[in-house]
């Protein structure tokens, strides 16, 4: 298993990349994480994202991202230390 | 994969659930259709129906067995939020309907909280489900009390409401749903 952190989704850098304000970190995570991660988007499982990356615009992650809660599976950090991962909605509020 | 998502499994669960609640209810009158005629007779203008989206149905109704020393925390429901991938998220308005078919002895209670879903709320999520506690702590609430076998609770769900830790060997049952108002069409859907 990889690394996981959750957090609320704020500002949208790019269609696919936004940071993330981490407030939970999985216990055993190999790396440390800071309280403010910028994530570069591999792929999604987000009510109202579209599955394909091509479909991706800027507006389209700021409505599923910024302000919800959301898991990322971390996958690796590129060279300028932003993650690389796949994020889905946290569970669910009551669904 | 979260059903909030993946239509395909959605879909394809309802109709086995279906099948299930048609065997579970074999030779009495479906609760479900009962629940349909008794929301009818409190909204008389408006039609009720089980919601459908292309030539899928949705699902009927679920039933959630609480076992000892099991809970639900602190949560909303909302539709609109959650489950934009669904035709049903084009509401105006959602309301839970909640039949219980067996009590646990002690515990099992709904509580509900004076206090509405905001988006900012998505800062006391827990992991993997509901809300920290603290969003309600200074909340009144409403604790529904000496429910029975055979009563019918309707909420407003996007009002924080919980269930209290089952006591007992009896396991809590119920069989919930949701009603979806439409209203300039006056016509309330149904899902679960």
């Amino acid at each position: 298993m990889g690394d996981v952190i959750w957090g609320n989704g704020s500002n949208t850098l790019s269609a696919s990349s936004f940071v993330l304000n981490v407030t939970h970190r999985k216990n055993g995570n190999r790396d440390d994480y800071s309280d403010m991660e910028k994530i570069t988007v591999t792929s999604v499982d987000l009510p109202g994202m579209p599955r394909n990356k091509d479909d991706w615009t800027e507006e389209s992650l700021r409505a599923c991202v910024v302000d919800a809660f959301l898991k990322c599976e971390v996958e690796r950090r590129d060279e300028s230390g932003t993650i690389m991962g796949k994020i889905s909605h946290s569970g669910a509020g009551g669904y | 994969m979260a059903h909030a998502t993946d239509k395909g499994k959605y879909f394809k669960d309802s109709t086995e659930c279906r099948i299930t609640l048609k065997e579970i209810f074999c030779g009495i009158t479906n609760p479900v259709l009962q629940i349909y005629e008794a929301v009818g007779r409190m909204f008389p203008d408006h039609s009720v129906s089980l919601a459908r989206e292309f030539q899928y149905d949705y699902s009927q109704a679920v039933i959630r067995i609480h076992e000892k020393g099991r809970s639900v925390p602190v949560h909303k429901d909302n539709v609109k939020y959650e489950g934009r991938e669904y035709d049903v998220s084009s509401i105006d308005h959602q309301l839970s309907c909640v039949l219980h078919l067996q009590e646990s002895e002690s515990g099992g209670d709904l509580v509900l909280y004076n206090r509405s879903w905001k988006k900012d709320d998505e800062q006391f999520r827990n992991i993997d489900f509901g809300y920290s506690r603290n969003l309600t702590e200074s909340s009144q609430s409403y604790r529904a009390p000496n429910l029975e076998a055979g009563d019918l609770v309707i909420i407003n769900p996007i009002y924080y409401h919980e269930v209290t830790r089952i006591i007992g060997d009896v396991p809590r049952i119920t069989l919930g749903m949701f009603l979806g108002f439409y209203s300039q069409k006056r016509k309330i859907v149904a899902w679960a």
